[in-house]
């Protein structure tokens, strides 16, 4: 039987959602990641021409959702064994995902120019 | 139709009914039939406390307890029950205890104990601290305390199963119970349960009343089912108004809160109750309270633009006491009325509460068909039951150990019963009764609406026989429920299914709020006297010569198929006080 | 005698003199098997005061509307538990909602809770949510001499489990729990929260076997922190930390002071005054105060998982309920 109208779930529910997406993302990169570096036992040339594909601004705008994803999996991550483990943390949850965000916001913020300052380069021009 | 056979049905998965089957399952095969879910039995909103002479706190002894429920009880309290009541609290609570309360205690580890309306040490020399409590959640711990119980001992439950009628059966001339029929809310199904013997702890009847404390589901069923039968009910016209509920809603704020210190005012502030009950103050006997609330109303001294309230201050007390001793009750005045107890004072006015009248017992819980026969394997506990151990007004806290003391004496003496007789042959066509009216709700094609007479009736209740009674209002009830009976008669439901049809139920419910409208208000008409719940403005003393005596009120059926109300008397049984004046 | 000057009751009072009704629609997801298997959504109109409760609406349509309109309901003011549904998408208790609050001047959704097969309308089969509860013991295991009077406590010991006595088992909780939507084996937050109620009770000697039962695949290693229940709990109880507790308690195994002791007679007074002699841990059976308790030991615990089967789900009551 159909469930009716989705949860409004609040802060906790949606950093579950977003932990658990990024965890899977995470994961298919991983997969991806292990397969490509793995052709350098298939030979150096290889591992070149693949890793030269990933030269692109689209694929740079990939990179910056995966530094995203790790960045909030990573920060929630201790959110999480701080809400597990510490005893005022199910108390404190609210405010320590407030924190999450606010730090991951400015990491990504910082690693604006880092990971997608060539690519606007090329893009754009200096 | 299905047929069970048990040797033991409890009606009522309440305090009362869960104390019997803790009692009755250990000794023979029980069954426990409910209209709810165990733990959403009213039981749970009980708020204040469990009456018990520990003498934790301060000195206290049984028979000062025994004292004051006979005085709080205005003398038609049957005094070897209030006896039984006040001897066996300490062994109640403290059974209770071992099995798992979690009383709040003192700082020596002991249970702790407040004070409570009516509560006296010394034979009302000064308000005693008797009531053992858990915040203002009591009823809430025991319900949960004895359903983990039940759980324990395997206690079988069904679920959703309406006990709409009681099988009597006479044998060698003495009328026997036989069993119940039941109607299965999620099916539609008959059931009919042969058992060697029935005890009912189904509860009270608030629902007839707008302004009340009670849940919906309190309906009357079980004192409803006795009386068609021909069993009498016995001091219907007495009904406690608990002077503390919130304004408009009837939602209880226990008497707990003024245990710990909370005070009534009028609009000019005043503590009002210095004037009507100089020693107990705020802490009198409830009947006294709301009549002191509703006085206090007439003479133009409520509040609020209508003026029809008075105030619980609790705005003295400590933040820190209130959350701990009083939470629930803070948290219903911010939710339904939006103020802060602790610094706003809480509108409240009187909310019918509990039903001191019932099914008449003797002390081991056996139904009375008269003033002394017995009916062999019948039983009844609780709120449902008139022992009679409230008399014309029941103490706060007397409630919570009424239903321990007498589900435990009804459960062993039931058990003892099963294990000592047979089966009654069931009638023929035991279910007929039911299936007739089931069938005929569901198939009728009348005008009335169940939820317009349903809010006539309360309207009317309301009016006419609620604290301050007269003949004439008396009267226009009695007028009033005669006429609503007529037109039940054309009452129809829109739901005509089988499965969880609460519509149907709720018309059936309706038939036995009529019915026990009918008789409290003949028999309040018939008490000329003021005692207790019951205040006649005409009759305004208590006539000991004439009215020290319980009434027992039986249905007639009349040549015509007409049905009325029969009354007859039972005296009072005393053992230690003579009558005296009620001062608090 | 302060007389109280124009404060938000008098307010309240004007208000409530001078009190509007509104038109309000709700929308109730509607299941009848007698008439169909599929559930739709209905649309009610209705005039009602918006100081009103949820309860009272659905009342309003049941009894003026539409008579077949089916939900469960008992006290109308929020101890008994029957009314747990899923209001404007959050499980809630009908009678503890009042209409102002969830903005009525959009449709307000109203169905039931999920994860629970529906039976009728807003009425679902609660069963297995009461299995859960009877599968974690739920009830005080002592052993030995009961003691002639009350067994002792201090206020301290009876406030370490006071937040999980509140729990008046409407499945607000484990109904809006994903993990429980996802697979009904899992106990949920409901039972968990009332075998933390047990385990923390200084007076229970079967914590051991407690946490041996949630010690399971279905148990309290489930729980993905979600706090879907502490926000659903109409009781405020802080369920997702009395998980947290139970799971704490399974890796260190610490979770009462006064195991295995009990008093009869005046109370030491070291124990209950906290006295120095308490802070200090000379005297062993102290309060809480003191954290060096002795864990149990992992023989007996690892003794009581193989007992109980490494996950056994045992059942105690028979309760034959409607479905």
């Amino acid at each position: 039987m159909p469930a009716g109208t989705l949860y409004r779930g609040r802060e906790g529910m949606w950093s579950w959602v977003a932990h658990r997406v990024t965890g899977v993302l995470i994961f298919f990169f991983l997969f991806v990641h292990v397969l490509d570096t793995a052709l350098v036992r298939v030979s150096p040339e290889a591992y070149d021409d693949v890793v030269a594909t990933y030269k692109t601004p689209i694929v740079a705008l990939l990179e910056y959702g995966l530094v995203a994803a790790i960045l909030f999996h990573a920060l929630n991550g201790l959110r999480v064994i701080a809400v597990d483990f510490w005893s005022k943390g199910p108390r404190l949850q609210k405010q320590m995902l407030w924190g999450v965000v606010i730090v991951w916001i400015i990491l990504m913020i910082g690693a604006l120019y880092p990971v997608l300052g060539h690519a606007a380069a090329e893009l754009f021009g200096k | 139709m299905k047929i069970h056979k048990y040797d033991t049905v409890i009606v009522g998965a309440g305090g009362a009914g869960m104390r019997a089957a803790i009692e009755s399952t250990k000794r023979s095969r029980t069954a426990v039939l409910t209209k709810l879910y165990p733990t959403r039995s009213h039981t749970g909103a009980a708020q204040g406390g469990m009456a018990a002479a520990l003498a934790n706190v301060e000195e206290d002894n049984w028979e000062w307890h025994t004292f004051d429920t006979v005085k709080g009880g205005d003398y038609l309290v049957d005094q070897d029950a209030a006896e039984i009541l006040a001897k066996e609290a300490i062994d109640a609570v403290l059974d209770l205890e071992k099995m798992g309360l979690p009383f709040n205690r003192t700082p020596d580890g002991t249970i702790d104990q407040r004070r409570f309306g009516g509560h006296s040490r010394n034979h009302g020399e000064a308000p005693v601290r008797r009531s053992c409590y858990a915040a203002d959640r009591t009823g809430h711990m025991i319900l949960q305390t004895l359903y983990q119980n039940c759980v324990k001992e395997g206690v079988e439950f069904f679920n959703e199963f309406y006990v709409l009628d009681q099988l009597l059966v006479e044998e060698d001339g003495v009328k026997k119970s036989a069993g119940v029929v039941a109607y299965e809310l999620a099916t539609g199904e008959i059931h009919v349960f042969q058992a060697k013997s029935v005890i009912y702890a189904s509860g009270g009847t608030g629902k007839f009343f707008k302004v009340t404390s009670n849940a919906h589901t309190l309906t009357g069923d079980g004192q409803a089912a006795c009386y068609r039968r021909g069993l009498p009910l016995e001091d219907m016209e007495f009904f406690q108004f608990h002077p503390t509920g919130i304004w408009r809603m009837g939602i209880l704020l226990t008497e707990g809160a003024r245990g710990e210190g909370g005070i009534l005012r009028n609009k000019d502030g005043e503590r009002f109750m210095e004037k009507y009950a100089p020693v107990m103050k705020d802490l009198a006997s409830r009947d006294v309270v709301s009549r002191s609330i509703y006085t206090e109303i007439r003479e133009g001294r409520g509040c609020g633009p209508a003026g029809d309230h008075v105030y619980l201050d609790l705005t003295h007390l400590p933040p820190e006491q209130l959350d701990a001793k009083l939470p629930d009750i803070t948290e219903f005045a911010r939710t339904y009325l939006g103020i802060e107890p602790y610094t706003d004072p809480i509108p409240i006015q009187p909310t019918a509460h509990y039903a001191m009248g019932g099914i008449p017992t003797n002390v081991e819980g056996e139904v009375l068909a008269d003033n002394t026969t017995v009916v062999p394997g019948l039983y009844a506990a609780g709120e449902v039951a008139c022992v009679s151990v409230h008399g014309a007004n029941r103490l706060g806290t007397n409630s919570l150990l009424d239903i321990n003391v007498f589900g435990k004496r009804s459960g062993i003496a039931a058990a003892k019963y099963a294990q000592e007789n047979d089966y009654v042959e069931l009638p023929e066509n035991p279910a007929q009764q039911v299936v007739d009216l089931v069938e005929h709700l569901r198939n009728s094609t009348g005008k009335e609406r169940v939820a317009d007479l349903r809010l006539e009736l309360q309207e009317t209740m309301d009016a006419c026989v609620m604290v301050f009674r007269t003949e004439q209002t008396i009267k226009t009830a009695v007028e009033k429920i005669a006429e609503l009976r007529e037109r039940y008669k054309n009452v129809s439901v829109q739901d005509k299914g089988k499965r969880f049809n609460t519509d149907l139920l709720e018309a059936i419910e309706l038939g036995n709020l009529l019915d026990l409208a009918e008789v409290m208000a003949v028999s309040a008409l018939a008490r000329k006297e003021s005692r207790g719940g019951h205040y006649r403005e005409d009759y305004p003393n208590r006539d000991d010569v004439n009215f020290m005596r319980h009434t027992m009120a039986y249905r007639e059926v009349g040549a015509d198929g007409s049905d009325s109300v029969r009354l007859d008397y039972k005296p009072v049984v005393t053992t230690r006080y003579q009558p005296m004046e009620r001062k608090y | 005698m302060a007389t109280p000057t124009l404060s938000k009751t008098d307010k309240m009072e004007e208000a409530a003199a001078a009190s509007p009704y509104i038109t309000v629609t709700f929308r109730i997801r509607r299941f009848n098997p007698e008439i169909s298997d599929e559930a739709q959504w209905q649309d009610f109109q209705i005039e009602i005061d918006p100081k009103e409760r949820v309860l009272d609406g659905l009342h309003k349509i049941k009894w003026d509307l539409d008579g077949t309109l089916t939900f469960r309901r008992s006290c109308a003011h929020g101890i008994c538990g029957s009314d747990a549904m899923r209001i404007n998408g959050k499980n809630r208790l009908a009678c503890k909602t009042l209409i102002k609050d969830i903005n009525p001047e959009k449709p307000i959704t109203v169905e039931a809770i999920k994860g629970l097969t529906v039976m009728k309308d807003l009425v679902v089969d609660m069963e297995p949510f009461f299995q859960a509860y009877r599968d974690v013991m739920p009830f005080l295991v002592t052993k030995g001499n009961e003691p002639t009077r009350e067994r002792l406590q201090s206020a301290e010991d009876r406030e370490r489990f006071d937040d999980t006595t509140k729990c008046i088992l409407c499945a607000a909780c484990t109904s809006s729990c994903p993990v429980f939507w996802n697979d009904g084996q899992y106990f949920g937050p409901a039972a968990i929260v009332n075998a933390h109620r047990f385990i923390f009770d200084s007076r229970d000697e079967a914590g051991e076997q407690r946490l041996e039962i949630l010690n399971d695949k279905d148990g309290v290693w489930r729980c993905r922190t979600t706090f879907n229940c502490t926000d659903a709990c109409p009781r405020g109880i802080e369920v997702t930390k009395a998980i947290q507790e139970v799971k704490r308690a399974l890796i260190t195994r610490r979770f009462c002071p006064l195991r295995g002791r009990r008093y009869e007679g005046p109370a030491p007074e070291c124990v209950f005054r906290g006295g120095a002699l308490a802070r200090s841990g000379e005297h062993a059976p102290s309060v809480i105060a003191d954290r060096r308790r002795s864990p149990l030991h992992a023989g007996r615990a690892g003794r009581a998982r193989r007992r109980m089967g490494g996950g056994t789900r045992p059942g105690f009551a028979v309760e034959r309920s409607s479905a």
